[in-house]
């Protein structure tokens, strides 16, 4: 084959679209991540408003409940408009998975927040206040918000969902999540 | 046929380090404009990509976060009034359940400086958020340095 300027220019097109298409399929849907929560030093989620002790134990969580961590913000409108559908998936899932949210917000923002914006005072799942570390190690320098990141009952971090919270790769994510039951949770529809 | 074994690879690291970028939606430029031997007027424009916006100044608490810069003291220099912004679009936003005022496409923020020695580098720091209707990025603070002659 002989290699030219045309075969040049008929392979960056191609390589470039082939690439995007993985690159989009990463950004998109799920990548793996090779990182395990277990690995690290946090053993548990503290400052949690709406949740009784304001602390939950990874230990307590283990082999029973799937966790989404929905990284957020009270200044973000995506974050705050996504926040009633993550509510109803969290009825719906009840003991199999628990969604927090997760903020780098003070404690008193976020109890202004609950006390007077409207979709804040139906929420009922737990929002994690004053993080830095489960930001720095789940989503590095990428400040972008909202982002997900799944974790199995098994610890396991199983994957980052980038963008909108209510997106369909989500919701076929949270399809082949192994749940606290231990089997795959059969496919969601979207609760809206 | 060895060529294309060499070009596809590094072809396709091209192409995918393009992706790999941080996502930063805002190009900030800088300008200066001397109106006599005491006085200049520095610009801080935000260039902000389509579909995207960045806060006013003014943005009260509680909703999404103002955009806010910052001068470093010199002794070159003392600013003279306040940071000036144009009209941004102000609408009343149901998620946050008040005003919120952006702008969109570019913004240019001005600074009157009163200089000491007839010239100067003002120094300083931007802080802000750009959003659009489904996400948010908060990039590092953004310094900069506009030098006036």
């Amino acid at each position: 084959m002989k290699f030219s300027l045309k075969t040049f220019l008929w392979l960056l097109p191609l390589t470039i679209v082939l690439t995007q298409k993985l690159s989009a399929q990463d950004n998109n849907y799920i990548s793996v991540l090779a990182r395990e929560l277990r690995n690290t030093k946090i053993t548990a989620f503290q400052n949690v408003e709406n949740y009784p002790e304001h602390t939950i134990k990874l230990s307590d969580l283990d082999g029973k409940t799937a966790i989404l961590l929905d990284f957020g913000g009270i200044n973000c409108r995506g974050c705050v408009a996504g926040l009633p559908v993550l509510d109803s998936l969290q009825k719906k899932l009840k003991n199999k998975l628990l969604i927090i949210w997760v903020t780098q917000n003070s404690k008193e923002q976020i109890s202004e927040f609950l006390t007077n914006n409207k979709i804040g005072k139906k929420l009922s799942i737990p929002i994690m206040a004053n993080d830095t570390d489960l930001y720095n190690y789940f989503l590095g320098k990428s400040r972008q918000i909202p982002q997900e990141v799944m974790i199995d009952c098994y610890g396991n971090t199983i994957g980052l969902v980038g963008g909108q919270v209510v997106s369909g790769p989500l919701l076929n994510f949270l399809a082949n999540v192994r749940m606290g039951t231990g089997h795959y949770v059969e496919l969601w529809k979207d609760p809206r | 046929m060895r060529k294309i074994y060499f070009l596809l690879p590094l072809l396709m690291i091209i192409s995918s380090g393009l992706y790999a970028q941080i996502e930063n939606p805002v190009k900030w430029s800088y300008a200066a404009k001397k109106m006599n031997q005491q006085e200049a007027v520095v610009f801080i424009k935000a260039t902000i990509d389509e579909n995207w916006h960045i806060y006013s100044i003014n943005q009260k608490p509680g909703g999404p976060l103002k955009t806010s810069l910052v001068f470093i003291p010199s002794t070159g220099y003392q600013l003279e009034g306040k940071l000036r912004e144009p009209t941004p679009h102000t609408v009343h936003d149901e998620v946050f359940d008040m005003e919120v005022s952006y702008f969109e496409k570019s913004v240019v923020f001005q600074q009157k400086v009163k200089l000491n020695t007839g010239q100067a580098v003002v120094k300083g720091k931007i802080k802000y958020m750009v959003c659009n209707e489904e996400k948010c990025v908060t990039p590092d603070d953004v310094d900069f340095s506009i030098p006036v002659k």
